[in-house]
């Protein structure tokens, strides 16, 4: 049902911004162009860490976009803008090293189901749960970014892929407090909905619950 | 006897004339309370918005009294049409005046021969008179309902006594009660448990229109129908002599008719009063009455097949009065209250588990046969008396009430009354689902499981109960009951939906990290906050399918959407 539902959702700025770059440069990656496989390799530098911290990164990254976009006029909302667009690029970068199918799919599974995906069959795997819990608990920015870098380690191990502009978005809401348990719930909700085979009628209905799942009624 | 223990003013012996003293409690419409004569009542019944007791009981057994008049003074209506003409009349009880006339002396609170719903010169063999609590229901148990009476209920008026006597042959309690003189069912001057009073063995159920006067009408059920008198000799209580101790000798053939039932004996009792009032009551069993395949006779109340009492009878086919269920609203009860007698869910062949009361078979022939117009609203009012610790006792009084349109009863418009029956269904699975998912949460956190479960049910019905009412009041002939279902699973689904989500947030961190649990058939399931949200929603949808709006949007990106982005 991921599948399905995901690819009705509208991105965000942040999520389109990074939808973009990434395809640009996943094209470029798996045509092997070598512009296209440098910029990865510095990018994957920074994944897990501070944007500030790979001043390397700071022209590789193009916010022009974000910065003429009137909602992130504020110096703090366009921080929180681009601790997300760094952060899903940079795990994306790590993601793809040396993958050759395209490690961002828009429309494909969301962290949740892509980690599901990681477990056999039934069976829940309980130290990747645990991991992917522990993704969920994270106190700080910073220690999100290090969860997640070992979580997509997992990914790019088993090529399952991501999409990063959900993400983007998600990581973008996840620093604004009072909506970071939606963010939680909807990683959650993409573990569980998660079906190995097609989607079954059921599943599809159950998106229509998304009304009540609102970001703005979860306190 | 009577005599002596009543005090004689100087005017001679003490009376108080229930037809022309004031004493029937009642609401007018501006919602002033008054108290009227029997008399009065009738003749003003066009202005008195409904009866007005100290409990909801008190109403339900004096519209009882009243309808019993009604039945005896027109002794009728006999069919349809005389009822269509009361219905049409100016003046449709015209003939009560002459009738309580005649009957004046009966209807005697403190007569020393014929005490109204007593008996003469009832007493102990030590002569013992009892405070008037055994006649006061209190409520809670063993707290004094009247806790604005300074000293309990020591003393009260003669309206008051009077209101107070004809509960108590409707709903008094069971237990040991003194031995009266004459009584040969006494032993030792104790009179054994027979059983509550009549009323308090059924689920009261009485038809409620704007006034007093369509209530009266609405309750007074014709004689060519399913609920028959038994030739010429039902009668009320005031027309047989004045009871005596112990039980009446033609028990094994009554009740002859409504009349008879209504003002029932179930108790023999008799007040002790002076000039300023009622103080003390001498109180034991009358005529027992027992509730098993009455449906043919008591109209107001619904009925129930109980296997358990086939066995035990040894009987092929037994009814029990349906009483309410004071954990349930009334409109959780409707299908037992609307769902037509024929309707059943039973095999062919089987009898109907339930029969709705015979009051609602008839409202529905006035509906059927044209007499009422269909957009025509009532209220189903609902009475009960839950008796605790073996029925000597009144734990609650349950009282209720669903407004519903005529066309929900009709049988040329079926479907709209299935419809608000269906609706009810739709209501309990979908609570059921967000107690499994407040068990789910519980589970997950590694707490307990039932309390959350029922508190989150309670929260569901609650929720509900508003909405519901609005719904069903609303529903009108003509309408498409799918589009009205479907209308009414979008409120409960909407309604039950932002509970389940508060439920989830409020789960807290342990839910949310939750615990693994192996599957019966099988694998592993991680029970957490989000899993048992994403159950929750897919049973919502299953168990209201008409609700499912097109779905816009992923419930996995939050982010996605940028209006909701704060700034």
């Amino acid at each position: 049902m991921t599948t399905q539902t995901s690819s009705r959702a509208a991105l965000g700025s942040v999520g389109t911004l990074v939808d973009g770059q990434i395809r640009r440069l996943q094209q470029g990656h798996l045509a092997d162009r070598s512009d296209a496989v440098a910029t990865l390799a510095r990018l994957r530098r920074g994944a897990g860490r501070a944007p500030m911290a790979v001043p390397d990164l700071w022209a590789l990254i193009d916010l022009t976009e974000l910065s003429a976009d009137p909602q992130f006029s504020g110096e703090a909302a366009q921080t929180r803008a681009q601790n997300a667009t760094y952060a899903a690029l940079t795990l994306w970068a790590l993601h793809q090293q040396s993958r050759q199918r395209p490690m961002h799919r828009r429309d494909g599974l969301g962290l949740g189901g892509a980690v599901r995906r990681l477990m056999p069959g039934n069976e829940i795997d309980d130290p990747v749960r645990k991991r992917f819990v522990r993704v969920g608990a994270a106190p700080t920015w910073d220690a999100l970014a290090v969860r997640l870098r070992e979580v997509v380690t997992l990914l790019r191990r088993e090529e399952i892929s991501l999409d990063y502009a959900l993400l983007a978005d998600q990581l973008h809401t996840w620093q604004y407090p009072h909506r970071r348990a939606a963010v939680r719930d909807a990683w959650g909700r993409s573990f569980h909905a998660y079906r190995p085979q097609t989607s079954t009628p059921t599943d599809g209905a159950d998106n229509s619950a998304v009304d009540e799942t609102d970001p703005k009624d979860t306190p | 006897m009577t005599h002596d223990q009543r005090a004689e003013t100087a005017q001679g012996p003490l009376s108080f004339d229930l037809t022309d003293r004031p004493w029937l409690p009642v609401q007018l419409f501006d919602g002033s309370q008054t108290v009227l004569s029997l008399r009065e009542i009738f003749a003003r019944a066009g202005s008195v918005r409904r009866l007005a007791g100290d409990v909801p009981t008190q109403d339900f057994a004096l519209v009882r009294l009243l309808v019993a008049i009604l039945h005896d003074a027109l002794d009728g209506p006999q069919d349809l049409d005389d009822w269509a003409e009361l219905w049409e009349s100016d003046e449709p009880f015209a003939p009560v005046p002459g009738y309580l006339d005649s009957h004046r002396q009966r209807f005697d609170l403190l007569h020393p021969v014929s005490p109204f719903f007593q008996t003469p010169g009832l007493r102990t063999a030590k002569g013992e008179v009892f405070p008037l609590d055994r006649i006061v229901a209190d409520v809670p148990n063993g707290t004094l309902f009247f806790t604005m009476r300074p000293q309990g209920a020591k003393r009260i008026s003669f309206a008051e006594a009077a209101c107070w006597v004809v509960h108590a042959q409707a709903y008094d309690t069971s237990g040991i009660k003194t031995g009266v003189v004459g009584d040969e069912r006494a032993k030792a001057g104790k009179a054994y448990p027979q059983g509550v009073a009549w009323a308090g063995s059924i689920g009261g159920v009485l038809a409620e229109g704007p006034t007093l006067r369509e209530t009266l009408l609405l309750n007074l059920i014709a004689a060519d129908g399913p609920i028959t008198a038994v030739g010429g000799k039902d009668r009320p209580a005031w027309r047989g002599g004045p009871a005596r101790p112990g039980a009446a000798a033609d028990l094994a053939l009554r009740p002859y008719g409504v009349r008879d039932l209504y003002t029932w004996q179930s108790r023999r009792l008799l007040l002790h009063a002076d000039a300023d009032g009622v103080h003390g009551v001498v109180l034991t069993y009358g005529d027992p009455l027992p509730p098993q395949n009455r449906q043919g006779l008591e109209p107001m109340s619904g009925w129930r097949r109980s296997q358990a009492q086939e066995k035990k009878h040894q009987q092929a086919l037994v009814y029990m009065p349906q009483e309410h269920d004071p954990a349930r609203a009334a409109w959780r009860g409707l299908a037992a209250l609307i769902a037509p007698r024929d309707h059943n869910t039973a095999p062919r062949g089987e009898p109907p588990s339930r029969l709705r009361p015979g009051l609602v078979d008839w409202i529905a022939r006035l509906i059927n046969e044209r007499v009422l117009p269909d957009r025509m609203l009532i209220r189903i009012r609902t009475y009960g008396v839950v008796y605790g610790t073996q029925q000597s006792v009144v734990d609650e009084i349950t009282e209720d009430a669903v407004t519903l349109s005529v066309v929900l009863l009709s049988e040329a418009d079926r479907g709209l009354g299935q419809c608000a029956v269906d609706a009810v269904a739709d209501a309990e699975t979908a609570v059921t689902a967000l107690g499994a998912l407040a068990a789910a949460l519980a589970q997950a956190s590694g707490s307990e499981v039932e309390a959350p479960k029922d508190t989150a049910r309670d929260l569901g019905f609650g929720a509900l109960d508003g909405p519901y009412r609005a719904w069903l009041a609303a529903l009108h002939p003509g309408d498409d009951p799918q589009q009205a279902r479907a209308q009414w699973q979008q409120t409960a689904r909407r309604t039950l939906a932002r509970i389940g989500a508060q439920l989830v947030a409020q789960a807290g961190e342990a839910a949310r990290q939750g615990r693994v649990i192996e599957l019966a058939k099988g694998g592993q399931l991680w029970l957490n906050s989000a899993s048992a949200d994403l159950r929750f929603r897919t049973r919502l949808n299953a168990c209201l399918p008409l609700a499912s709006p097109p779905a816009p949007g992923s419930e996995e990106s939050p982010g996605g959407r940028p209006r909701k982005v704060s700034a």
